[in-house]
């Protein structure tokens, strides 16, 4: 994660702090994408299968 | 990595770069779990993943040797035909998923986070995950050879019915392909979100290094593929044991549909595997040509272009199975066209050399290497491409001698360049370049010994994944096996040089190691303090490794 500085301003916090929940933001998205990929041929071939 | 409290800068190259927050944070854990277990650094994974995939090299290496022992004269010599086939199928999984894959991840933890001026990868707990889910994983898998039923024998394609028609242990395979499958997902998540969120200021996307950027595309490839192998092999484990019939002819499922299936996942698998092998390649051959890379931009397009056309060629893989002619036409003209941004890469890394005030250290030698040998591969590739002809090569030796064209002296060569152009940067001491350079020339000479006879015995029919063949094969499987000998021999000489290079080296590396090299890893000191680039570094002409706006 990013990380604190000594000494940091208001505006530096508050910068980090948004960088902080981009990095979640984005590691969700991607992981949410690979489990609906997953899902997707699974449940494809599910209706296939019947 | 002894010192500490070392210098961030080399001032004589680097100008204006502030050091002095850096030298305060080189606190290692101090206990041995501490530091390797629970590790978050991306430095110690970034090792983790290179000592695995290692290891891993040797183990899949070993069964190589196996199979090219049997193959040394007709007949059967030394291993049952069951056992022969749990060897090529285990080797294959092993040096795709445990060799190659973890390797570049390792390179991936060790210089993104250094290449792009951030203090670490952007997820480091998660970081720790994915990488010690790994020995469990390939521990599982390597048990099964030790199981009543044995190991999995239908091939690392794992296609039904055969692979169905194994015991019980095959439950303990597609087990052991889910972790992988999420060491790399989340990886990649990691990869991904390190580059797009920890980047310096400054550091815009076509400022960064091609080695980032061919990995950021790979972890997008990683992301939309290996849920689709977790997906078919899922469906295989329910066929297995909870009697459903995805792909059981007799239930009414489709054998075919799992082919289409893996190789959507199987060709851009490729792709995983040299994609970082290109990008390493694009950052050793400006450093020993002494000019910038030719073409920045083209290269990054290239790459994205490539990443896009592996989607759209997997039935080249099952041109036998039988498809519409519009079908073939199609698979066949995407595959060909993936040599056009290929072959802009090869004409960029000669242009690059070419006029360069070249020399020919380890690591340029096996980038040149690459980039000879691995367009053999290219160009075999081009044959098979061809729907009216694959039906001759189809489960060849020809189409043996081409893949390992591109994954031995294309991405394993490239691996090695990359370890030796960054092992002074890593251990802070320079290798042995007499021992680098014998490792070069045995390697070379032996792996065309290798793998150049098995295309005239494809061309002559002999079929791949047999113990056991016809007298007129004899001679070029001989040839052919003397080489693998040699090649696998030539590699102790290569974990030699790291352990003499890491324990043993007397000699310092300097900051820049290698005089005509760009790019932020090379302000840092070798080796470079635990914790880095805690204050983001400048972005500059002398701190960025290649950008066309600085290419002049």
């Amino acid at each position: 994660m990013p990380i604190d500085r000594p000494n940091m301003n208001a505006d530096q916090k508050a910068e980090l702090k948004q960088r902080r929940s981009r990095v979640m933001v984005t590691a969700w998205i991607l992981a949410a994408v690979a489990v609906a990929i997953f899902a997707t041929f699974i449940l494809s071939g599910v209706m296939a299968d019947k | 990595m002894s010192s500490s409290h070392t210098q961030v800068i080399d001032h004589a190259h680097s100008g204006e770069i502030d050091s002095h927050h850096d030298e305060h944070h080189d606190h290692k854990p101090q206990g041995f779990l501490d530091r390797w277990l629970f590790t978050t650094n991306h430095k110690d994974i970034g090792t983790l993943y290179l000592v695995f995939s290692l290891i891993m090299f040797l183990v899949g290496g070993s069964m190589a040797m196996v199979i090219r022992a049997e193959l040394f004269m007709p007949g059967l010599q030394l291993v049952e035909p069951d056992f022969y086939n749990q060897m090529t199928t285990m080797h294959a999984l092993i040096m795709v998923f445990g060799a190659v894959m973890p390797a570049w991840v390792g390179f991936a933890n060790w210089m993104i986070p250094m290449m792009i001026g951030a203090p670490d990868m952007a997820l480091p707990r998660m970081n720790n995950w994915s990488f010690w889910i790994l020995p469990f994983a390939f521990t599982m898998l390597l048990s099964t050879l030790f199981m009543e039923s044995g190991g999995p024998a239908a091939g690392w394609t794992l296609y039904p019915p055969l692979s169905l028609q194994g015991g019980q242990s095959f439950a303990f395979v597609v087990f052991a392909v889910h972790m992988m499958g999420i060491s790399s997902i989340m990886g990649s998540i990691n990869v991904i979100a390190t580059i797009l969120n920890m980047r310096a200021p400054g550091m815009t996307l076509l400022r960064m290094p091609l080695f980032v950027w061919t990995w950021l595309i790979t972890a997008f490839l990683l992301i939309a593929v290996m849920p689709v192998l977790a997906g078919a092999v899922t469906m295989l484990l329910t066929d297995h044991f909870f009697g459903t019939s995805f792909f059981n002819a007799a239930g009414g499922g489709d054998p075919v549909m799992f082919q289409h299936i893996f190789w959507f996942f199987g060709h851009p698998e490729v792709y995983i595997m040299i994609l970082p092998a290109f990008g390493v390649v694009s950052e050793i051959i400006p450093t020993f040509a002494r000019k910038p890379l030719f073409g920045y931009a083209a290269m990054v397009y290239a790459t994205a272009s490539i990443a896009f056309l592996s989607f759209i060629v997997w039935a080249h893989h099952m041109f036998t199975v039988g498809m519409p002619l519009a079908g073939q036409l199609f698979f066949m003209y995407a595959t060909m066209l993936i040599a056009v941004p290929t072959g802009v890469k090869v004409f960029n890394w000669v242009s690059t050399m070419w006029q360069g005030s070249m020399t020919f250290e380890t690591p340029m030698l096996f980038a040149i290497g690459f980039v000879v040998l691995f367009t053999i591969g290219g160009l075999s590739g081009l044959m098979l491409a061809i729907a009216s002809v694959d039906l001759q090569y189809h489960d060849t030796y020809f189409v043996v001698a081409h893949f390992h064209y591109v994954l031995v002296p294309g991405s394993v060569f490239a691996l090695m360049a990359g370890t030796y152009y960054w092992l002074p940067k890593w251990t802070g001491h320079m290798y042995s370049e007499r021992w680098g350079k014998i490792h070069f020339w045995l390697s070379t000479i032996s792996v065309n010994v290798l793998f150049f006879p098995q295309h005239y015995l494809g061309l002559a029919g002999m079929p791949r994944r047999i113990p056991d063949y016809s007298v007129q094969f004899a001679d070029f499987n001989m040839i052919s096996s003397i080489g693998g000998f040699v090649f696998g021999a030539s590699q102790l000489i290569f974990v030699g040089i790291i352990i003499h290079c890491v324990y043993k080296s007397r000699v310092k590396a300097s900051a820049r190691v290698w005089e005509g090299a760009k790019g932020l890893e090379w302000i840092l000191s070798s080796p470079p303090p635990y914790h880095s680039f805690n204050t983001p570094p400048p972005i500059n002409r002398n701190t960025v490794a290649h950008a066309d706006e600085y290419a002049h």
